[in-house]
């Protein structure tokens, strides 16, 4: 089509598009002729543009024509348009195409078990209105214990041992412009905790300490939970690890009592495990509660006969709970006249063996690449 | 610790119902069941019979022949006990007897010939008849039993149950106390312990002083002298049931001591008085200088901070925790002085602690002991030396100068209720303060004055009577109630102030909350790129933070006072330690040919000053961390090639991603980098000028291993430093999506080597702004015929024309603008493609 098109060789410029529309052996080069035949920029367009410029009897006369021309040039367009879409549906069946061929993605990752189990716990308080907060993992002895009730020589520090921290010399200047003096020689003094009369440093034991700041700043009511590591100067075998999860909650109101504590779990059990699973309360003892309480669920491998996962009593221990202890509300700034609260605390490591099967809670921190993808997550 | 249940009935006011529901009852009361051992009288023709004579066995030196008379016949019996002697009462299991075995199957004695001679039964342990752990020697019967009678009208089925005590009842180290608590869950009752005699008095009185400074330690001091002791073995009750709970049996003075503290919780000392210098006892703080040659074999150096048992000349115990070598009784001793005194549980755990000496005297003294049972203590110990012909108590003391005011406080009834959740009537809560209480006072007010028994001093609150009521009703009478009053109140006023409280390094609870959104975010972007969650021990070794981050870091790691082991002796400063190890493990066992792909979320510490932190804590951080090692596409048929994860693709998957939670990165040298870093392959990640994170290859030795022809790429980023530089964040806001189609164009440059791509396109975003959507390389190479110092760039710009009628010559205006202001800016040679 290189000569120029007028209404005299209209004729011949049909039977060429036609011509080259039949000769189109795909979609692209379909496309790229309509755009050559009738787009935009095309001789046809401009011959139909040109019209306008004609006399009322040439337009009579040459309008119809062009436009019956292009309405049976699009026809003739879209007709092989349709015979290319058949066209794909009709697959060679030289079995190259087998569908039973595994498929192409990058392949996904998977979720720590540990986290899996703790963002569902979590989970369900948030439903329940309990607000999460981040705690701190290296904590004052104060918080940790005094504030708790478990002042200095209690015997429940020996459920605690402890892992103190060393706090370097230049740990309790104040910061200013003369400690600035660019001590890079990679050695530090340290202090033993003990030869310094303030509060010690230590890897907090439990996750309650975060009571503390929240009680302390703010008035209640409120619900709080809190997820992290806690750690305890514990030998390395299959059930003690130095370091391990726990989740704790606590909600302080002016009326709340034993009996709420107890109907928050038992929802809360039921949404981890299950509507059926038995719940049973066995009192116990923690110094920063009273009354204290050990919830346990029947054993869900045996089903309550007794089985490893169980130590044979059909139950599992899930977690420690009880009322906030009249003289920690106290410490922490409120009456405990006026406000009660109640408190849970677990670990999330013997959740997931119970819920998992694992034998051993060293599995949890070998990362073996094979270890994690077993799970869900 | 272990109760023989027999031994707890003694005290009960009725009998106990079966061992089942017993131990239904201590797990109710919240004292776990660690064990039970029934010693219910698993065996069958066993009789009490007499050793006539003993004689060697002709075969074995170690056998001996004894003949045993049961009454009616003889028998001759073979036995390798070394306490067989003639005279004793003994447990004969006859042919036909049934014992249980070791493996829980019962078997039978049957005629057999041991080394050549017939033995016709066999003499039983303790252990061969179940009724303890004692398989040492045979067991000694008392002398007065009827021969020929079956074991079974003498031995009544018992059982032996261990139990996990709350660290806070020091009064259950006992069968009396124990007996207490089961007193009042079955009967409502108090135990018979009033039953047992009251103090011996005598005219006689021994010198006994406590010094004035060390009454606080030692509130009082019981002490009673015996005379006319035979230093022999104890009765069979006593030997019996220290040997069943696994205690030994040592002579009948300290059998009896013991005895007495696994009955009353008191524990006691005896002297040998004849060692006692001056006949006086001091108790009093040791001079610095002193020592002590104790019971344990050791030796100690004492000084002011211990408190001692002294004679007129040395110290001849430490208080409450070990008596001394010189003075302990022993097969001469005629004359007994026996102790029972009350230490202050604080100084006998400090010293304890300090010492490490932990006894069975130091476990309870510093626990807590009942000061007003002492007396009952030193009489019940004199009872059963007195079971002795010949003995006589000449002289008995007590120092005890202020006798402790009982305490009492002020009970409501209707706060135990409200503390339960469900109402305790009057009567109920009642009966259940009589036998705990002293006397219970109701006042017109409603209120009650409770004065608690002296043993249960930890009864100080509503609260303390609230958990009582819980354990001895049950936790059903919560579920009962819960079909009216379970609810969980709603919260309608959570104070806002909560989300703004501050919680670490003066950061509100809110903004922590938000560093570990950004971090779950990050994990979950990561999930969808291959990577697995990991999490890795807090602890690390100092060898390890040396060699991934470096010798400053080590200086300035958080360390333990107290580690568990070396290799947990500080505080991780990164989370590259944790995955470096998970390559090694996930590397080494086998598993060469399975791709890593790893990511963490933890928190790290460090005292580096240049850490945001609040005197005196270290500073903390959250971080995120990955690791990527392997092909990361997995084999497939439309797929020829295995790509290795690289650095660029860790770059690139970091960028995505945090450019997802709203964080827009360059890129940067880095300026402080860790010792484990490829020289070349390391960059900084730089979010409004302030570094948040890296990306570099791991270069230790192992690492680099050529078999593993594929590099370790780790990438950290610090969350809470993001999380301050997102703070406060204009909110997003709708923009028109853009009408005009994108402009597809190639360029390629010839430029110096050191140029990197970040310059070039610095150029081309200055000279064509907006019109600018996206450029990406193509393809970099060198060449000779570029010249050895020259390399070449060939990129793609994507332009968006402000609207859809741009002329072509247009388009390549602007490309030509952009081509001068690469030469002009970076010398370079441009090629329009
Ligand atoms: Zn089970």
């Amino acid at each position: 089509m290189t000569e120029s098109l007028t209404f005299e060789n209209l004729e011949s410029f049909r039977a060429q598009a036609l011509n080259a529309i039949e000769k189109a052996n795909t979609g692209q080069k379909l496309e790229k002729l309509r755009i050559n035949i009738l787009g935009r920029k095309s001789s046809f367009q401009s011959l139909l543009s040109g019209l306008s410029r004609l006399s009322l009897e040439q337009k009579r006369a040459q309008g119809p024509r062009l436009n019956s021309l292009r309405h049976e040039l699009e026809e003739a367009i879209e007709s092989k348009r349709r015979e290319f879409s058949r066209l794909t549906l009709q697959i060679k069946d030289d079995g190259t195409n087998d569908l039973t061929l595994p498929g192409l993605a990058a392949p996904k990752g998977r979720r720590h078990p540990l986290s899996v189990v703790g963002r569902r716990i979590l989970n369900v308080f948030e439903h329940l209105g309990f607000r999460y907060v981040e705690g701190r993992e290296i904590e004052l002895d104060e918080n940790n214990f005094t504030l708790l009730n478990i002042p200095e020589d209690h015997p429940a520090r020996d459920l605690h041992d402890t892992l103190y921290i060393k706090v370097p010399s230049s740990g309790f200047q104040v910061p200013g412009p003369e400690n600035k003096t660019g001590d890079v020689s990679g050695s530090k003094n340290f202090f033993s905790n003990a030869q310094l009369g303030i509060s010690r440093l230590l890897l907090r034991t439990h996750t309650t300490p975060v009571w503390v700041p929240v009680m302390r700043g703010a008035k209640p009511p409120y619900r709080v939970v809190t997820m992290g590591r806690v750690f305890r100067s514990e030998a390395v075998d299959a059930t003690h690890l130095p370091g391990f999860s726990q989740i704790d909650a606590f909600y302080v109101d002016k009326s709340c009592s034993m009996n709420d504590l107890t109907a928050t779990l038992e929802i809360w059990v039921a949404e981890l495990f299950g509507p059926e699973t038995p719940v049973r309360f066995r009192p116990s003892y923690f110094p920063f509660t009273e009354p204290s309480c050990e919830v346990e669920i029947g054993c869900f491998v045996c089903l309550g006969k007794g089985c490893a996962a169980c130590k044979k009593t059909g139950w599992i221990e899930m977690l420690g709970a009880g009322m906030i202890h009249p003289s920690v509300i106290q410490r922490l700034g409120h009456d405990p006249d006026q406000w009660r609260g109640f408190a849970f605390g677990l670990g999330i490591e013997r959740v997931a063996m119970a819920l998992y099967g694992v034998p051993d809670i060293r599995f949890f921190y070998e990362n073996d690449v094979e270890f994690i993808r077993q799970f869900p997550g | 610790m272990k109760y023989f249940l027999s031994w707890v009935q003694e005290f009960l006011p009725g009998p106990l119902p079966d061992v089942d529901h017993v131990v239904a009852a201590l797990e109710q009361l919240g004292l776990s069941v660690a064990g039970l051992e029934r010693t219910q009288t698993a065996f069958e023709g066993v009789v009490t019979a007499q050793v006539e004579n003993v004689g060697n066995h002709p075969n074995a030196e170690r056998l001996r022949l004894a003949t045993v008379f049961d009454g009616s016949h003889r028998h001759q019996v073979v036995c390798g006990a070394v306490n067989l002697a003639k005279g004793q009462c003994v447990a004969l299991a006859k042919i036909g007897a049934r014992l249980p075995g070791e493996d829980g199957k019962s078997f039978v004695i049957e005629t057999r010939k041991i080394r050549g001679i017939e033995s016709c039964g066999m003499i039983c342990s303790a252990r061969e008849l179940g009724l303890g752990q004692d398989a040492q020697g045979i067991m000694v019967l008392p002398q007065d039993w009827v021969l020929g009678r079956p074991m079974q009208s003498y031995i009544a089925p018992d059982a032996v149950i261990d139990l996990e005590l709350p660290s806070n009842r020091w009064d259950l180290m006992s069968h009396l106390g124990l007996s207490r608590e089961l007193a009042i869950y079955f009967w409502r009752a108090s135990s018979k312990d009033h039953q047992l005699s009251n103090p011996v008095e005598t005219r006689q009185k021994i010198s006994i002083s406590i010094a004035e400074n060390a009454l606080s330690a030692c509130a009082r001091y019981e002490g009673a002298l015996l005379s006319g002791i035979k230093v022999g073995p104890s009765s069979w009750t006593v030997s019996h049931r220290l040997r069943a709970l696994g205690y030994p049996t040592i002579n009948n003075v300290v059998d009896a001591t013991n005895y007495v503290m696994l009955e009353l919780g008191q524990p006691l000392h005896a002297f040998d008085w004849a060692k006692i210098k001056g006949e006086t006892i001091q108790v009093r703080w040791a001079q610095t200088g002193e020592r002590l040659a104790a019971l344990n074999g050791r030796s100690y150096e004492l000084g002011p901070q211990d408190l001692v048992i002294a004679d007129a000349e040395r110290p001849v115990a430490l208080a409450g925790i070990i008596g001394g070598e010189e003075t302990k009784v022993v097969e001469t001793t005629t004359d007994v002085l026996i102790e029972c005194a009350w230490f202050a549980r604080s100084h006998v755990r400090r010293r304890s602690k300090a010492l490490g000496l932990s006894t069975e005297s130091s476990q309870r003294f510093e626990r807590e002991t009942d000061v007003v049972l002492l007396g009952l203590a030193v009489n019940r110990t004199l009872e059963i030396l007195k079971e002795t012909p010949g003995v006589s108590v000449r002289a008995t003391t007590s120092v005890f100068p202020n006798p402790p005011l009982p305490v009492r406080f002020e009970l409501s009834p209707d706060l135990v209720s409200k503390t339960l959740g469900f109402s305790v009537s009057n009567e109920e809560l009642f009966s259940l303060l009589t036998p705990l209480c002293e006397e219970t006072e109701k006042f017109d007010s409603g209120r009650w004055l409770v004065t608690p028994k002296s043993w249960r001093s930890d009864l100080r609150l509503n609260e303390d009577i609230a958990e009582e009521a819980l354990r001895y009703l049950g936790f059903e009478k919560i579920s009962k109630h819960q079909d009216d009053s379970a609810r969980i109140p709603a919260i309608t006023n959570i104070p806002d102030e909560l989300q703004w409280l501050e919680g670490e390094q003066g950061r509100s609870f809110k903004e922590l909350t938000k560093a570990r959104y950004y971090g779950d975010r990050l994990v979950e972007l990561f999930l969808g790129d291959g990577f697995d969650e990991a999490l890795n021990h807090s602890m690390v070794s100092g060898g390890q933070i040396e060699e991934i981050c470096g010798p400053q870091w080590l200086a300035n790691a958080v360390q333990l006072e107290n580690p568990v082991s070396a290799d947990m002796a500080f505080v991780r400063p990164s989370l590259s330690l944790g995955l470096y190890q998970n390559w090694l493990r996930n590397r080494r066992y086998g598993k060469g040919g399975t791709p890593m792909f790893l990511q963490e979320l933890g928190y790290v510490h460090s005292w580096d000053s240049s850490w945001p932190s609040q005197a005196p804590m270290p500073g903390s951080a959250l971080h995120w961390a990955a690791a990527a090692w392997g092909p990361f596409w997995p084999l497939h048929w439309k797929r020829q090639e295995e790509n290795n994860f690289d650095f660029w693709q860790m770059t690139g998957t970091l960028e995505q991603s945090l450019r997802r939670i709203g964080a827009f990165v360059s890129r940067r040298k880095p300026a402080n980098p860790m010792a484990s870093w490829h020289p070349h392959f390391q960059i900084e990640f730089c979010c409004q000028g302030v570094d948040i994170g890296y990306v570099a290859q791991i270069a230790t030795e192992e690492s680099l291993d050529h078999r593993w022809d594929s590099p370790l790429i780790v990438a950290e980023v610090n969350l809470d430093r993001l999380e301050s530089l997102l703070r406060g964040r204009a909110s997003v806001r709708y923009a028109p999506v853009p009408g005009a189609e994108l402009i597809r164009r190639d360029l390629s440059v010839i430029i110096e080597k050191s140029i990197s791509w970040g310059k070039i396109l610095k150029c081309v975003q200055k000279e064509l702004g907006d019109l600018l959507e996206m450029a990406a390389p193509l393809d970099v190479y060198v060449a000779p015929k570029l010249g050895h110092s020259k390399k070449s760039v060939a990129f793609r710009v994507w332009l968006r024309p402000p609207n859809d009628a741009v002329r072509v010559d247009e388009i390549n205006e602007w490309l030509a603008r952009a081509g001068r202001r690469l030469k002009m800016d970076i010398a370079a040679e441009v090629r329009h493609g």
